[in-house]
């Protein structure tokens, strides 16, 4: 048994050894800085210059002024635009009063000091402060920029990048960029705020709320039921309720063309949390580049588009007419359109709407998807069309490689999502050595999509036959739809450092979806420091209260990572005067288990003060049961369920017992009436019958 | 009031499954224990539950122990008309319902299970056997087997062989966790311990099932 005196010694000299690494680490990054760069290691080559500006102003992107973040006066940011071969030097300033930010290029081969993720790659730019990128441009395609900072991204650093290439393979008369992305007037750490605490307001605005009389009239009773016996939680295709969805920033864009032209449209798909579905009027989407990469051309009837994905489609403009390009959220909850060419509008068909309540029809469907009988035609919903996709020249493929997996795990009710179900600040980076050929099995053991987005790398996804696997397409970014696989492969080949991957659905990365891939000398010699996790805003607190003429109750919590600090109260107000009190700390162990510990002051009958410590399960058909054992003998069971009606009306359940306290229920109806607000009815059989409002803060 | 409130959250735990059922339940129509033929009620309150859309009622729960080693054995006592029938499975229909020889599969599926054995008709030369239980050439669909011939007395001595226990961790159709839809699905077929994540994973299975079986070779 260690004594507490060397105890206390190892734990200084942990202590040093972290200051000492964090010296490495300024040591290391001030020597990547120093190091020479593009323009000099090229001396040759073109270099193209530009300078970003990231300020706060006052857009209307959904129509209602609201604060917006932008690059050089505008979101998107300025296009920009390279030639294969050339240096770019970008200079980012960041004009913002009181916080840092970062850009990142997305898709670009760069140094990895030039990746731009804060910490983990490059500097932080400080408020005020300056950072000049450099690196050689060694591909061509289409590809974009946005930042790594916080929830900047969905409020407006994002722009397009488009680099040309040395000879192109692809005849257009002229191209143009179409970046899509989603907008909320709300700011977007409260909306993170929002889905932490598991409000249904997103779900209900965008009219996807599931209960017990839509499965009903959908006639999918046994489904719904089905869903909550296994604790999967209401389908949902996307988190957020957006008030407008954008292409290069507007509800309604006109596209540049004559009739007989053809138009390369560079598509990017730049939304933080949205998926699209693309159709044209005027015929099936011909598809020539995806990520960047020329793909041998093909036909597309409705292409869904994932996050941070980027395709290049050529658009024949009619003779006469205005064609409708339409993106459609993934979820139905919204569109936008571009149009081309002049004349009487021809509009684009909508995809079908999603079936809420029907699971096992989505899986067939999925399942269907990725493992198609022969014959079988295109679905109304299709999936990310990587089936039909070959790269247009054939590329080198490793003889060798060694196979990871990496589980996409998640927990839809705590609105957490890792990969193997670990904090991203409690795992270890991936070692890989340099030049070896890694392949990652994504396992999406959830029921959302998540675009897979590999830094600094183009990997190549290798299906289930991988017959010709020198064709198989390059990408940067992956749909992993839900409750399936794809397999990716890559060469540690675009230098030492710690590389980033991750859910490109910027609230699931927030909440722990990122991992860091170190790739160390090939003799397996890395840096000394540890690779940093990727900073995020992790910690959030809210509540609830409700005051009805019987009884005052309602919970309060901090919440960071896995901890949460809780207060939760109840009170009578009526012809019963008792009160308990709560004051706690909860570590969350997974969907179905957290433990607690914590004191009570408790005054209701039989009650009495005293610290308890116990755990809480979620059991099937997510009934929540507490079990807690109280200093002075008392061990106490709490049941409670929440049962959703319709999309505004639910039933809270609750039953207490205990060895020495009386047993009691409580039953109360809400009715939402806004995002933070529902009127309430309740009977308490300690207190009593009441009526009053629930509020949430 | 308190009364009433713990009435409706029982009443509502007690009712929840029932409406997971999609297909109605078939009454027991005979007066006495299946299992061993005792009149119900002599040994107390009868032992009651729901087997493969067929409600079943015996006097005991060591009778109970008895009808899941070997439920076919006892479902030929029914009347012919109340048998189960032996259609091919409903995509999307609980796997546990569906056929007799899968009721006690959580114990086939650790290959510990003494029901009914579709691996015999794998083994047996005996073409006749190979056509009823489906070869994987034909790809036939894991529950196109007949349950009345399932009853006959040569089978049941087949029954005592066990099934071989799945051999992977992951779904055999989707490769995900098998615990990744909450519950995980476990049947019995051509003598192999099958396990999927989800309903819409045996429907895919069904399809095509030597494909997902080359998943198990040298395994």
């Amino acid at each position: 048994m260690m004594s507490p005196f060397r105890f206390i010694i190892v734990l200084l000299s942990m202590s040093a050894a972290g200051q000492a690494c964090e010296a490495c680490r300024a040591a290391y990054v001030e020597a990547m800085e120093k190091a020479p760069k593009a323009s000099a290691l090229h001396p040759e080559a073109r270099v193209v210059e530009y300078k970003l500006t990231i300020a706060e102003q006052t857009l209307s992107p959904a129509g209602k002024p609201s604060k917006a973040l932008t690059i050089s006066g505008g979101t998107p940011g300025p296009v920009l635009r390279f030639r294969e071969g050339d240096v770019a030097r970008i200079t980012v300033t960041n004009g913002l009063a009181d916080d840092t930010t970062s850009l990142h290029w997305h898709g670009l081969l760069v140094p990895n000091i030039e990746d731009g993720v804060p910490v983990v790659t490059t500097p932080v730019i400080g408020p005020g402060k300056s950072r000049t990128f450099e690196f050689l441009i060694r591909q061509h395609g289409t590809y974009w920029y946005h930042s790594h900072t916080g929830h900047q991204e969905q409020r407006g650093v994002y722009g397009a990048i488009v680099i040309e290439p040395k000879t192109s393979a692809v005849t257009a008369d002229h191209d143009q960029v179409v970046i899509l992305s989603d907008w909320t007037d709300e700011n977007p750490a409260e909306v993170q705020r929002t889905l932490l605490r598991g409000s249904e307001w997103y779900s209900y605005r965008k009219r996807t709320m599931q209960s017990l009389l839509g499965a009903y009239r959908a006639g999918k009773l046994g489904d719904y039921f089905d869903r909550e016996k296994a604790l999967v939680p209401p389908m949902d295709l996307s988190d957020v309720a957006y008030d407008a969805f954008l292409m290069n920033g507007l509800r309604r864009l006109k596209l540049p063309g004559k009739p007989g032209e053809t138009v390369r449209v560079r598509l990017i798909n730049a939304g933080a949390a949205s998926y699209f579905y693309l159709d044209a009027a005027n015929g099936p989407l011909k598809v020539v580049s995806a990520d960047g990469q020329y793909v041998q051309p093909f036909d597309q009837k409705r292409l869904l588009m994932g996050p941070a994905e980027t395709y290049d489609i050529l658009v024949k403009v009619p003779a006469d007419g205005t064609w409708e390009l339409r993106a459609t959220a993934q979820d139905g909850s919204g569109s936008v359109s571009a149009w081309i060419g002049e004349g009487s509008p021809h509009e684009a068909a909508p995809p079908p709407p999603p079936g809420l309540y029907g699971m096992n029809a989505y899986l067939t469907s999925i399942l269907d998807q990725l493992d198609p009988e022969p014959g079988a035609k295109e679905s109304d919903r299709p999936l990310s069309p990587y089936s039909k996709m070959r790269a247009a020249k054939p590329h080198p493929v490793a003889s060798s490689h060694r196979e990871l997996t990496l589980k996409l795990t998640g927990d839809m009710i705590r609105y957490e999502w890792t990969f193997d179900g670990i904090d991203p600040h409690e795992a270890e980076a991936i070692k890989v050595k340099e030049g070896e050929t890694i392949r990652v099995r994504l396992v999406n053991n959830t029921m959302m999509h998540h675009p897979i987005h590999f830094h600094g790398h183009f990997f190549r996804l290798v299906d289930a036959a991988d017959k010709d696997p020198a064709t198989s397409p390059l990408k940067h970014t992956v749909d992993v739809p839900p409750m399936s696989v794809r397999t990716i492969e890559f060469t540690a080949d675009e230098g030492q450092g710690d590389w980033l991957i991750h859910c490109h659905l910027l609230y699931h990365h927030i909440t722990g979806m990122v991992r860091t891939i170190r790739v160390a000398a090939a003799d397996g010699a890395e840096p000394p420091h540890a690779a940093a996790t990727h900073s995020m805003p992790t910690t959030y607190a809210w509540g609830q209260a409700s005051f009805t003429t019987a009884a005052a109750t309602g919970f309060a919590t901090i919440q960071s990572g896995r901890n949460n600090l809780n207060l939760r109260w109840e009170a009578g107000l009526g012809h019963a005067d008792g009160r308990e009190l709560e004051i706690g700390y909860s570590r969350y162990w997974g969907p179905r288990l957290s433990v607690l510990a914590g004191y009570r002051f408790d005054t209701t009958s039989g009650g009495r003060d005293g610290a308890f410590a116990g755990a809480s399960f979620r059991l099937p058909y997510f009934f929540d049961l507490g079990v807690t054992h109280q200093s002075g003998g008392e061990t106490r069971g709490t049941l409670s369920k929440t049962v959703q009606f319709t999309d505004r009306l639910s039933i809270e359940l609750g039953y207490r017992f205990g060895r020495k306290t009386r047993s009691s229920g409580t039953a109360e109806l809400r009715y939402l009436v806004s995002k933070n607000l529902s009127l309430a009815a309740g009977y308490h059989s300690e207190f009593g019958a009441g009526v009053g409002v629930l509020t949430r803060f | 009031m308190k009364h009433t409130i713990i009435t409706i959250l029982l009443a509502t735990l007690a009712s929840i499954p029932t409406f997971g059922v999609e297909n109605p339940v078939k009454p027991y129509p005979l007066d006495k224990c299946i299992v061993s033929d005792e009149k119900l009620g002599v040994e107390g309150k009868p032992v009651v539950f729901v087997h493969e859309g067929q409600e079943i009622k015996l006097c005991c729960q060591d009778c109970r122990k008895d009808f899941d080693a070997n439920p076919s054995k006892f479902l030929a006592k029914l009347p012919k008309a109340e048998a189960p029938k032996a259609e091919p499975k409903k995509a999307g229909m609980d796997h546990k319902m569906m056929c007799a020889c899968c009721a006690g599969d959580a114990k086939a599926a650790d290959g510990k299970a003494a029901g009914h054995d579709h691996s015999s008709a794998a083994k047996q030369d005996d073409k006749e056997k190979s056509k009823d239980h489906s070869s994987e050439a034909k790809e036939a669909k894991p529950h196109d087997h007949d349950h009345a011939a399932a009853a006959k007395p040569a089978e049941e001595k087949k029954a005592d062989a066990p099934a071989k226990p799945y051999p992977l961790k992951t779904c055999i159709v989707s490769d995900n966790d098998l615990d990744s839809m909450g519950e995980q699905a476990s049947f019995v077929y051509q003598g192999q311990t099958i396990k999927v994540c989800c309903k819409a994973c045996i429907a895919k299975f069904e399809k095509n099932p030597g494909k997902y079986l080359k998943k198990l070779e040298g395994k």
